[in-house]
């Protein structure tokens, strides 16, 4: 399923209502949680991590641009030097 | 053997590693390294039968933890140090087939995820100056293994590369209080003719001074330094500006396009860097589908890039391609 986003020259905007349900759960951006198990290579001679990823619960997320933010996120501060661009 | 030699000519380290002539070149599917190990067939790198995101210590690395005694003598004109520092391997995905512009933005996100620990990880090491993450992709790169994966080189010293753009930042801020990046962000934003794409957060362009005639920068709109300071949306954007980019790349001569992608962070030698922007640098090395821009003489030789297209003209080219990426 292909995401529900516009590249403009501004940014990136959805076009539909940030309302995840379950059969969207991929089709969004969203935040993951990662995990790490440490273990070592095959021949057991040197460090190997294995990284796995839990998807967060797609209702805390809400509408809105910027990447599938969660509202809990706050909005980094702005560049100044865009600002004059007129960013 | 490996050692680190000291070039007086050019005042920059250069790493031996004789062990990687040895090193495992393109193998068939069935014997790639690379892969999960699969009950009853070859053991390969990973002890188990698949994975999301994998990362290990390069079996032929240039530089290790625990480096051995070089093999020569430093001298007054010749100093050697121990090739101290650690070299990781970065698994993308479990299948052999996969490229990273074929991958979900989503397994960006996990990427990037990983590639933050490992700096924070590898920061804490006493001998680490600098941290490289990076990936040669493609047989014109001269990769020795197609299974998609990247790099962490963490260098015992800066880089000459990073160094000289560190250089170029402080002398900029000194003179105007600015940073270097931010202004020619903000440059090629007001331009506009070589702007690739922009998201919330992060802006693509084909810089200026391009070297190589697909050359794209990716740089954060924030004034950030490395991985440790994104936020999450800043995370998830740079997945989706990343995938963007590669899906493009792709679309240029209908086949998978090969590139170096070469991430710039401030060091990590405990020095401020505050003049500093992180940014992503990638290479194409094709100039045309079946034809590649060599470093020849000038490039090489004399440290002369010449370009042998219009970086405004190719921008053009890029943004046309760009299409949403898919999560």
């Amino acid at each position: 399923m292909r995401s529900q986003f516009v590249i403009t020259p501004a940014g990136i905007h959805f076009e539909t209502p940030y309302a995840m349900n379950d059969d969207r759960e991929h089709s969004q951006p969203r935040k993951l949680t990662m995990h790490k198990r440490t273990t070592k290579t095959t021949d057991g001679k040197r460090q190997l991590i294995f990284y796995t990823f839990e998807t967060e619960n797609p209702r805390l997320f809400k509408a809105g641009a910027g990447g599938g933010s969660s509202p809990a996120m706050d909005p980094p501060p702005p560049n100044p030097r865009l600002e004059k661009a007129g960013e | 053997m490996s050692e680190l030699r000291w070039n007086p000519l050019l005042g920059e380290w250069l790493a031996t590693a004789t062990e990687r002539q040895e090193r495992t070149f393109l193998p068939p599917a069935d014997y790639c390294p690379l892969c999960p190990t699969k009950p009853g067939a070859f053991e390969t790198e990973v002890p188990e039968p698949t994975y999301d995101v994998v990362v290990f210590e390069n079996k032929f690395p240039s530089l290790r933890r625990d480096p051995p005694t070089p093999a020569v003598e430093a001298s007054d004109l010749y100093p050697v140090r121990p090739a101290q520092g650690v070299c990781e391997v970065v698994l993308y995905s479990p299948d052999h087939d996969a490229t990273l512009a074929g991958l979900p933005a989503r397994q960006y996100l996990k990427l990037i995820l990983a590639w933050t620990d490992r700096y924070k990880a590898l920061s804490a090491l006493d001998f680490v100056k600098y941290i490289f993450i990076f990936e040669n992709k493609g047989k014109e790169i001269g990769v020795t293994l197609s299974h998609p994966h990247g790099q962490i080189y963490a260098y015992p010293f800066v880089p000459p590369v990073i160094q000289r753009e560190l250089n170029q930042s402080l002398r900029h801020h000194e003179a105007t209080g600015e940073c270097l990046l931010c202004d020619i962000m903000q440059r090629e934003i007001e331009d506009g003719r070589r702007i690739i794409f922009q998201t919330d957060h992060f802006v693509a362009y084909l810089p200026f001074f391009a070297r190589w005639p697909y050359e794209v920068h990716i740089l954060p709109k924030r004034h950030l330094q490395s991985f440790l300071d994104f936020n999450e949306a800043e995370q998830i954007d740079l997945a989706l500006a990343m995938k963007q980019l590669l899906v493009a790349y792709d679309a240029v001569f209908h086949k998978s396009m090969p590139y170096m992608m070469n991430i710039h962070q401030a060091p990590v030698d405990g020095m401020p860097y505050d003049y500093y922007h992180f940014h992503i640098e990638f290479y194409p090395p094709l100039r045309q589908a079946d034809k590649l821009k060599y470093l020849a003489g000038s490039e090489t030789g004399a440290g002369v890039f010449i370009n042998d297209t219009l970086a405004e003209e190719k921008a053009a080219e890029l943004r046309n391609l760009v299409k949403p990426a898919e999560w």
